[in-house]
């Protein structure tokens, strides 16, 4: 098996700060919870832009058709 | 997120004789003993009184909290702010973990949650992708009693499939 030592410290660091997370007291996780669900709230207030629109958005406005 | 609001409440309906104990479930439960993910509501499983009409389990306890201004949104209650989701017992596993639950306090609220062994268990039988990610997390966390869990998986039937999945939670 390779060794790849760059993601294993990358690895074990997201482990270890999972393992941080899963030990604060259960209020703490339920605020982290509410903070979630207010992303998520926000994400789905987004709207999708329709594929021509998308590609018109993209351009840049001194390429953009007058 | 008004989860002891809520917990009043259901603490509540069970001094009122609306439902007879109930213990916390699904992802809040799981949360308490792992790390925060998302989830959208508040499981609930409850023992239900035996007068209990089985065309419309829940009808008790609906109309218990509507006349309490709380309102229902799509398959929850809502309390507070909290989308509550009220489930009968509807198997074995699942009365064996509302009455082996254990008694916690949510910043001065008493509560019931079900064990770990229990949630993994109800995990693996429901077995969706995001039960088998969430076992992978009871057992990175060292959260379960290995020898509590074979206890309740085979007790339920459930010990040949943990051996058949063991591998994906431990990968």
């Amino acid at each position: 098996m390779r060794n790849f030592p760059k993601i294993d410290s990358i690895w074990k660091a997201k482990k270890a700060e999972r393992l941080r997370l899963a030990a604060l007291p259960f209020s703490e996780k339920l605020k982290i919870v509410g903070q979630l669900q207010e992303l998520h709230k926000q994400m789905k207030r987004a709207t999708i832009i329709p594929q021509g629109k998308k590609r018109a958005a993209r351009r840049s406005p001194s390429v953009s058709p007058k | 997120m008004q989860v002891r609001n809520a917990l009043e409440v259901i603490n509540g309906m069970v001094a009122d004789g609306v439902i007879l104990d109930y213990a916390i479930g699904g992802a809040i439960a799981a949360i308490y003993y792992v790390e925060p993910f998302f989830t959208a509501d508040l499981d609930i499983f409850v023992h239900l009184k035996p007068t209990w009409n089985s065309l419309m389990p829940l009808s008790e306890i609906y109309e218990y909290l509507q006349q309490r201004g709380h309102k229902p949104s799509h398959e929850f209650l809502l309390i507070g702010d909290v989308p509550v989701q009220f489930l009968p017992v509807f198997d074995d596993l699942s009365n064996e973990a509302v009455e082996m639950s254990q008694a916690i306090d949510f910043e001065g609220i008493p509560t019931r949650i079900i064990k770990p062994e229990h949630l993994v268990s109800m995990m693996l039988k429901v077995g969706r992708p995001k039960d088998y990610l969430r076992i992978a997390m009871f057992l990175e966390c060292k959260a379960v009693n290995k020898r509590a869990l074979n206890a309740v998986l085979k007790r339920h039937g459930l010990w040949e499939k943990w051996t058949a999945n063991e591998k994906r939670f431990t990968s």
